[in-house]
């Protein structure tokens, strides 16, 4: 099928009032008389809260409201839309902190400075108790429990004993057998890091209440609709006196899918009587904000002589800090690695430690497993004296193998990938001295959470596209273009503002890649919707079958003779005196089956094998993408990917003394600056998914294999094998050093 | 976070006024250090005393006598400047290690070396050239090595009321040249992690080595001239390997700590390696 407008390049249409600033983010509300709300963190990792007493706060003059966990009603809760529905979770210490930073009061004023003066008012009693800081404290049988109580949590699990939350698991065949059976056996310990995603823009919002008591959220967020349901679980309101506003998001990468300060602000809000706006400064993002979780990965794998895979037996330890929430299933999903593996177990643990709540970010679970694996995969190559490329080409996944968890490979892309690197000369064996090439294959999947959408046409021709799908990635740009392809007008026609919780129908989370794969298939179905009413309209009008009708332009011609036609404009206003009175396609698609995604990338990295300095030289990417409605968004996911991976390989971590972080700043909290990042390559592969277009989900894929493949460079310049994230300088120097004996 | 902003016009004036407001009153400049530490409570003016806009305080100027930078000469300006590149290269280099363009615009060399971190990447350099601080105060004028200007992390010898004014850097001799190396993780934005600067100077013929400089930052209290590493090089004709014994020399002389940016350890290995590298590239820059 020949395309116009879909298969394009066309640059984002949200990118000029964002360059402009004309772009609204969530600091950007500005209500009349708006309060400013911040909140007092705890200074403890884990003590009991004996006594709050906000008398002083409350007298200081420009305090309009102060709150505490007293000010709502005592109950846990969770958001059942990111699994498992285990309630731990508080929305303010009540009578213990967990982590440091945990918001313990917070105060609405007429500014910051009287706010954060009044915050020192605050007075809070503290009995400090014995904390788990790490994975290994926390499963010691005296550990300190961080949960005392989770027996008794709605939602948990038979599995939960002492600081393990949550179990999950998957086997088949028989790996011990399989271990017998094989010439080699390997096996390794890996370690990854908290991290936090680092967007640009804070978490921000405003929330006011009307006179009727009815209250309005604006914020950042990639998930409105689990902001209004936690909202109305934790303030025990009626889900119809909640609207969320979400605006436009300045970088997401999955920290802002949960509720954070919103149920406080709201509080504030409603007390005070005014609006007030919350912000977070990038210390309290630090603090308080949903990070990465740390992983321990223990491998085990046996091979026959020839690289063949026979038995991988994982072990994976989820430190979700706090509170539930890390992506503990992804472990036993992903950790394995894309191969076929006739006897496979995967345990994966989801830990309690006294830090800041784990969440997602970008492929939850994903780049920490396959770490460990692809890292694994690279010693077993090298070991057994085969081509890293080679090892992985002979047991990759193909149509019809299954992995652990069941899950029955349709067609896939995934040995595409690895001849696309090939191919295009990104892992070739030529190199330089002291530089060296890493390669690593990864894999993702695509979500297919609901989505609303909703299409009509205006009396100029102008196309409404409005759908609850939030746009983190760019994604609105290619629903225009599928909406532009279908209606047969160009993509400037199309307008999409951004609706709220009032006014378009429930529409899941940005998450999971899904937008343009769930949500195109929505606007697919809303366009045709709206399509069928025009060619029905123009047929009676023309007097013509709606067979012999076209859409372009943005017209609708009778084929062959293009004299008779008329403008969707006019159709429009046509509409309006007939018994069909507005053009209004909908489209709402439920979960889709997720398709699985792959990827390939190579690393090219020079090591000073002294001071232990890596400079990545290169980085190139192949990832099926199913097919790509916009090959330069594409492009930008791939390189943004790979340029996040390799901060999490070389550089990034939220680095902790006893429970609190040491770096919650830019200065000392590394991302790779624009200079840091290579030059990069990025192969198109698409192998088409069942979805609409045949597309598969793009954005979190490429971060997946990056870190893994630069450190299995770095082995290759340099003759170490750093099993830890990230590779610093240090961690090398003291690894050449051991070596060297 | 509440200051209040004092804009002298004349030099005179703003060392009155910082003399009779001592202990609250602090000097601003580019404000890249000090407005971000008002930011982080911690420091609490009630006066930041702007001297931005008072004369005398700025220019480069170079003679028979030297380079003389006022101390309100920005980083931008020693970096892409064509005298300093030509007869202090190294100058130029450590100054393009700084920050970002950004930082380098607003941030001068009176703050970088009045901030006195013992990471401020024009201290090692200006240590190693020989150059020399020009005080001036409520008592007059006053001149002290560049070596004996820092006291402490956050401390120099400046007096109350005392401002620098300028920093004087004798002229190059023939067959010198020098090198600054930084570590950090990064490219730039970084605060160095170990930072060393060598000015070596042969003899007027041959490969002897007439002088040399060491000076290193990140591993003492003090950005620290590293004394015994020059002893094995002075009058020597420097090999690979009696700079590896100078880069030894460093490192006994270093006193690093441990903190998240790197392991005492670590640092003192690396004061090791990049007073070798140093020493070695100068030499190789001297010898041309
Ligand atoms: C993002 C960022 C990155 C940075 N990166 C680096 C880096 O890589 N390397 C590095 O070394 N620094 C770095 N800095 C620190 C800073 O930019 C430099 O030290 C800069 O040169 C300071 O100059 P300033 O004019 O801004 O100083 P100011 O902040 O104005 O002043 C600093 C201190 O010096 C005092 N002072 C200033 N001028 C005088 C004077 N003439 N006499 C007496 N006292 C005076 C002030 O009272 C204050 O205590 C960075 C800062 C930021 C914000």
């Amino acid at each position: 099928m020949a395309f116009s407008v879909v298969g394009k390049g066309l640059p984002r249409i949200d990118g000029a009032s964002k360059v402009r600033g004309g772009a609204v983010f969530g600091a950007d509300v500005k209500l009349p008389g708006m309060l400013i709300g911040v909140f007092l963190p705890s200074p403890h990792a884990h003590a009991r809260i004996r006594h709050i007493d906000t008398y002083r706060a409350e007298g200081l003059p420009g305090v309009k409201g102060v709150v505490t966990a007293q000010d709502a009603p005592s109950l846990r809760y969770c958001t059942p839309a990111y699994g498992p529905s285990l309630c731990d979770r508080t929305f303010m210490a009540r009578s213990k902190v967990r982590y440091f930073g945990e918001p313990v009061a917070a105060v609405a004023a007429v500014d910051e400075e009287t706010a954060r003066e009044a915050l020192s008012l605050i007075a809070v009693e503290y009995e400090e108790i014995p904390a788990a800081f790490t994975i290994p404290d926390a499963l010691l049988p005296d550990a300190p429990l961080v949960h005392e109580e989770l027996l008794s949590y709605q939602g948990v699990g038979r599995e939960a004993r002492g600081n393990i939350y949550l179990q999950r698991s998957a086997a088949r065949g028989d790996v011990s057998r399989g271990f017998t059976e094989s010439d080699f056996v390997f096996e390794h310990t890996f370690a990854t890091p908290m991290v936090h995603q680092s967007y640009v823009e804070p978490h921000a919002m405003v929330a006011a209440v009307d006179d009727a008591g009815r209250a309005t959220v604006w914020t950042t967020t990639q998930a409105p609709f689990n902001i209004r349901s936690d909202l109305a679980t934790i303030l025990q309101m009626p889900l119809s006196q909640i609207r969320v506003v979400p605006l436009e998001v300045g970088g997401g990468f999955g920290g802002k899918l949960f509720t954070t300060l919103e149920p406080i602000c709201l509080l504030l809000a409603r007390k005070a009587r005014r609006p007030v706006r919350m912000v977070m400064s990038r210390e309290e993002e630090f603090l308080i904000a949903r990070p990465r979780a740390a992983v321990t990965a223990r491998l085990k794998t046996g091979v026959k002589r020839d690289g063949t895979l026979v038995a991988r037996e994982g072990e994976f330890y989820f430190d979700t800090g706090a509170y539930q929430g890390a992506p503990v299933s992804f472990g036993v999903r992903f950790g394995l690695g894309p191969y076929r593996i006739p006897n496979a177990k995967a345990d994966a643990y989801g830990v309690y430690t006294n830090k800041v709540s784990a969440g997602y970010f970008r492929a939850p679970g994903a780049p920490q497993v396959t770490f460990a694996s692809e890292s694994q995969m690279d010693i077993i190559a090298r070991e057994l004296g085969i081509d890293p490329w080679e090892v992985r080409w002979k047991n990759a996944w193909e149509e019809g193998d299954e992995s652990v968890t069941g899950e029955r490979m349709g067609r896939i892309g995934l040995k595409k990938t690895l001849e696309e690197v090939r191919r295009r000369g990104m892992w070739r064996a030529d190199r330089e001295v002291g530089r060296g090439r890493g390669l690593a294959c990864g894999q993702w999947y695509t979500g297919g959470g609901a989505t609303s959408a909703c299409v009509t046409i205006y009396e100029d021709g102008t196309v409404g596209l409005l759908t609850g799908a939030i746009d983190i990635t760019g994604s609105r740009t290619g629903l225009v273009q599928i909406l532009a392809e279908e209606l047969g007008v160009a993509p400037e026609r199309i307008v999409v503002p951004v609706p709220d919780t009032d006014t378009i129908p429930w529409t899941g989370e940005t998450s999971g890649s899904r937008i343009t794969y769930g949500g195109g298939a929505a606007v697919l179905q809303a366009a045709r919707d709206v399509k069928g009413q025009i060619l029905g309209l123009v047929a009676e009008k023309l007097e013509v079958s709606a067979e012999d009708l076209e859409l372009g332009g943005g017209r609708v011609y009778v084929k062959g003779s293009r004299e008779k036609s008329l403008s969707l404009g006019e159709v429009a206003l046509a509409a309006q005196g007939t018994k069909v009175g507005a053009l209004l396609g909908w489209g709402v698609v439920g979960r889709l089956s997720p398709a699985p995604v792959f990827a390939t990338q190579v690393a090219e990295v020079q090591v000073d094998a002294e001071t232990g300095q890596v400079e990545v030289l290169k980085l190139g990417g192949a990832q099926d993408v199913g097919f790509a409605v916009n090959p330069l968004s594409v492009a930008g996911q791939m390189e943004g990917g790979m340029a996040q991976g390799m901060g999490y390989g070389i550089m990034e971590a939220m680095i902790f003394f006893r429970g609190k972080v040491e770096n919650p700043n830019f200065a000392d909290g590394k991302v790779p600056t624009a200079a840091d990042v290579p030059s990069m390559a990025t192969a198109i592969v698409e192998e088409p998914s069942d979805g609409p277009l045949g597309v598969r989900g793009v954005g979190e894929m490429p971060i997946v294999p990056t870190a893994a493949a630069i450190a299995n460079a770095i082995h290759d310049a340099a003759g170490v094998r750093i099993r830890e994230l990230p590779v610093t300088p240090e961690r090398v120097v003291a690894a050449v050093k051991e070596k060297r004996g | 976070m509440r200051f209040e902003f004092v804009q002298p016009s004349a030099l005179q004036e703003a060392m009155q006024f910082l003399a009779s407001h001592q202990d609250e009153a602090a000097i601003l400049a580019g404000g890249t250090d000090i407005l971000v530490q008002v930011k982080q409570k911690k420091r609490l003016p009630k006066y930041l005393v702007n001297i931005k806009g008072v004369s005398g305080l700025d220019g480069i100027t170079y003679n028979g006598q030297g380079l003389r930078l006022g101390a309100l000469t920005t980083i931008r300006t020693i970096e892409t400047s064509p005298i300093i590149k030509e007869k202090y290269p190294v100058l130029a280099e450590a100054a393009a290690t700084i920050g970002s363009v950004q930082v380098r615009n607003r941030g001068t060399l009176g703050g970088n070396l009045c901030n006195a971190s013992p990471a401020a990447d024009m201290a090692a350099p200006l240590i190693a050239l020989g150059a020399t601080a020009r005080i001036l105060g409520p008592q007059g004028e006053r001149t002290v090595s560049m070596e004996e200007f820092f006291a402490g992390p956050g401390k120099t010898v400046l007096g109350p009321g005392e401002v620098l004014a300028e920093v004087a850097v004798p002229p190059p001799s023939p067959r010198s040249a020098g090198a600054y190396i930084k570590l950090g993780p990064r490219k730039a934005m970084d605060i160095a992690v170990v930072g060393v600067a060598a000015v070596v100077t042969l003899e007027s013929q041959g490969d002897r080595c007439r002088d040399v400089r060491i000076a290193l930052g990140s591993v003492a209290p003090i950005p620290l001239r590293a004394k015994k590493a020059e002893t094995v090089l002075r009058g020597q004709v420097v090999s690979y390997d009696l700079a590896v014994t100078a880069g030894h020399k460093a490192m006994e002389e270093a006193s690093p700590i441990t903190d998240i940016r790197g392991s005492a350890e670590y640092r003192r290995d690396m004061v090791g390696v990049l007073t070798r590298r140093a020493v070695l590239r100068a030499l190789e820059a001297a010898r041309t």
